[in-house]
């Protein structure tokens, strides 16, 4: 290893961070929806990444990675404490703002969709929250979660289907003329 | 599409746009990148193996590709002799571990005339350029200095030792010359002053190491590590002169030539200043506190080189800023590599380096 690729290992590692940190910031948000706890694990991400790369392991999709890290170190901490709920979510101001005087396409917004998608079990919640919220592919999911690229396709169209009817019911109850 | 799979995917473009609103703040995203930089600086990377004293495992990796016959014989596509050659003398001593017992020999074991004749020989194959050949020749010089000093730490050296080392040390040195003199590169004045740079921290350094050895060698015959001695110490002189030979061609560059070659070398010098400066820091309880305060003098000489060649920037002196940055570069090498030898072979260095 020479003196200059550790100089530009630290210049991509950093490049790394100015790029994907409100990426990874978004991705832990809404798995604990704690501002605070999410900055917390967007470091933690990052550190553990640097730790990896300086034990002279090669990252060849640092994207990828990134989310992994993240991923399994929300794991590791979901274990240690209790899952959030809707509640605690709303506890802590992501207050949903439903409107139940209209009815038409647009009343949900988009903050009352993610709520309602946290609902979801949680195999297809993550499946769902990745492919749409994150914006990742199947095969991205798949090499994040450890899942087959099948299974993870399988979990989207269910969770989706799942999505689907809640926002009939959602619907369906918001009425009030 | 229907109505329903129209809606509902209008409300997830919506939960999509809500999501991306999220981001952090700039204050806390710088915040979060200082904890995360300071956690890089506590956590180094390791210092570049080539400037080291981990010559034989730079070797050995070198050598560990061609384990794997399949690779060398079935899947190569190119009919080289030299490959073949390589290829075959490995296939004849793979199977009784000749030739990877023999990497570790040092200069009077049964089969160091194996690692120097057949091992380093084929690894030279691999090298494809003029340059990378002389920077393996380079790397060959730091083992033999190393080689001997081990040896001259445990046990006395007989003269053929010596004899051998000495005639191995010409023979690499004649090899660099050759290697750097036919390298094609453009940046050809550039590499040879970076080569000769290296070879010279390199000997200097080894000359301090051998120096003490020779003060303490009391129930061999002095003469043989006095002899290697005096010959380093005379090679130090004139690899020192080739360097600055070296130098004053590359003044002939154009300027944006040697703008942008200083620029580099600025980076490198000022890269490898923070890498030796945390590396006696970590290792600073292994040695006693004068040599310790000596390699903090020595990277203080360095530091100035810098504030020197900086001042050769700005006002347009890039040939003397480039030779500054290489002098700081050099100084650090030198460093690293005496702090190393006195941890590895416990040996005390009476005072330290003077630099030139």
């Amino acid at each position: 290893m020479s003196r200059e690729t550790n100089n530009d290992k630290e210049k991509q590692f950093t490049d790394a961070y100015d790029t994907y940190a409100d990426a990874i910031f978004r991705y832990c948000y809404y798995r604990v929806f704690d501002r605070d706890k999410a900055k917390d694990y967007v470091q933690e991400t990052f550190c553990r990444t640097w730790k990896y790369i300086i034990e002279g392991n090669e990252i060849e999709n640092i994207r990828a990675f990134l989310y992994k890290t993240a991923n399994n170190f929300i794991i590791d901490e979901s274990r240690k404490k209790k899952a959030v709920s809707l509640d605690n979510i709303m506890e802590k101001g992501f207050s949903p703002s439903i409107d139940t005087r209209q009815k038409d396409e647009n009343y949900l917004t988009g903050k009352e969709v993610i709520l309602i998608i946290n609902t979801l079990d949680e195999k297809y919640r993550e499946a769902v929250t990745m492919r749409y919220i994150d914006d990742l592919s199947p095969k991205e999911i798949a090499s994040i979660t450890g899942d087959t690229e099948d299974n993870v396709s399988v979990k989207i169209h269910r969770g989706l289907q799942k999505v689907k009817k809640l926002l009939k019911d959602q619907e369906h109850n918001g009425v009030s003329h | 599409m229907n109505t329903i799979e129209k809606k509902f995917n209008t409300l997830i473009d919506k939960a999509k746009k809500e999501a991306l609103l999220l981001t952090l703040l700039s204050t806390e995203k710088e915040e979060i990148k200082s904890h995360i930089v300071a956690f890089m600086k506590d956590n180094q990377m390791p210092i570049a193996k080539s400037n080291t004293i981990d010559t034989r495992h730079y070797l050995a990796t070198r050598l560990s590709f061609l384990k794997n016959l399949d690779f060398a014989v079935g899947k190569t596509k190119k009919p080289f002799f030299k490959y073949v050659f390589a290829v075959s003398v490995f296939a004849i001593f793979l199977g009784t571990g000749v030739v990877f017992s023999a990497q570790s020999a040092l200069p009077g074991d049964v089969l160091y005339p194996v690692k120097v004749g057949v091992n380093e020989r084929v690894l030279s194959f691999i090298s494809f350029s003029d340059e990378s050949k002389a920077k393996y020749d380079v790397r060959l010089v730091q083992l033999r200095l190393e080689e001997i000093e081990k040896v001259a730490s445990g046990k006395k050296i007989d003269t053929q030792t010596s004899t051998k080392i000495t005639s191995l040390l010409d023979q690499h040195l004649k090899d660099v010359k050759a290697h750097t003199a036919n390298t094609k590169s453009e940046n050809k004045s550039k590499v040879s002053v970076e080569i000769h740079s290296d070879l010279e921290a390199s000997l200097n350094a080894h000359t301090q190491i051998l120096n003490n050895l020779a003060g303490k060698e009391s129930d061999g015959d002095p003469k043989n590590i006095q002899s290697i001695l005096l010959d380093v110490q005379s090679k130090t002189v004139q690899i020192g002169q080739q360097r600055q030979n070296s130098e004053d061609a590359l003044s002939l560059q154009s300027v944006t030539y040697l703008k942008n070659s200083a620029d580099a070398k600025l980076k490198e010098a000022e890269r490898n200043l923070k890498e030796v400066s945390h590396f006696i820091s970590d290792k600073k309880g292994k040695v006693n506190s004068n040599f310790y305060n000596d390699a903090k003098t020595n990277l203080t000489i360095a530091r100035d080189a810098i504030s020197q060649g900086q001042e050769k920037l700005q006002s347009g002196d890039y040939s003397q800023a480039f030779s500054l940055f290489q002098k700081a570069v050099r100084i650090t090498q030198e460093t690293h590599i005496n702090f190393s030898a006195l941890i590895k072979l416990n040996i005390t260095l009476p005072g330290i380096l003077n630099y030139r």
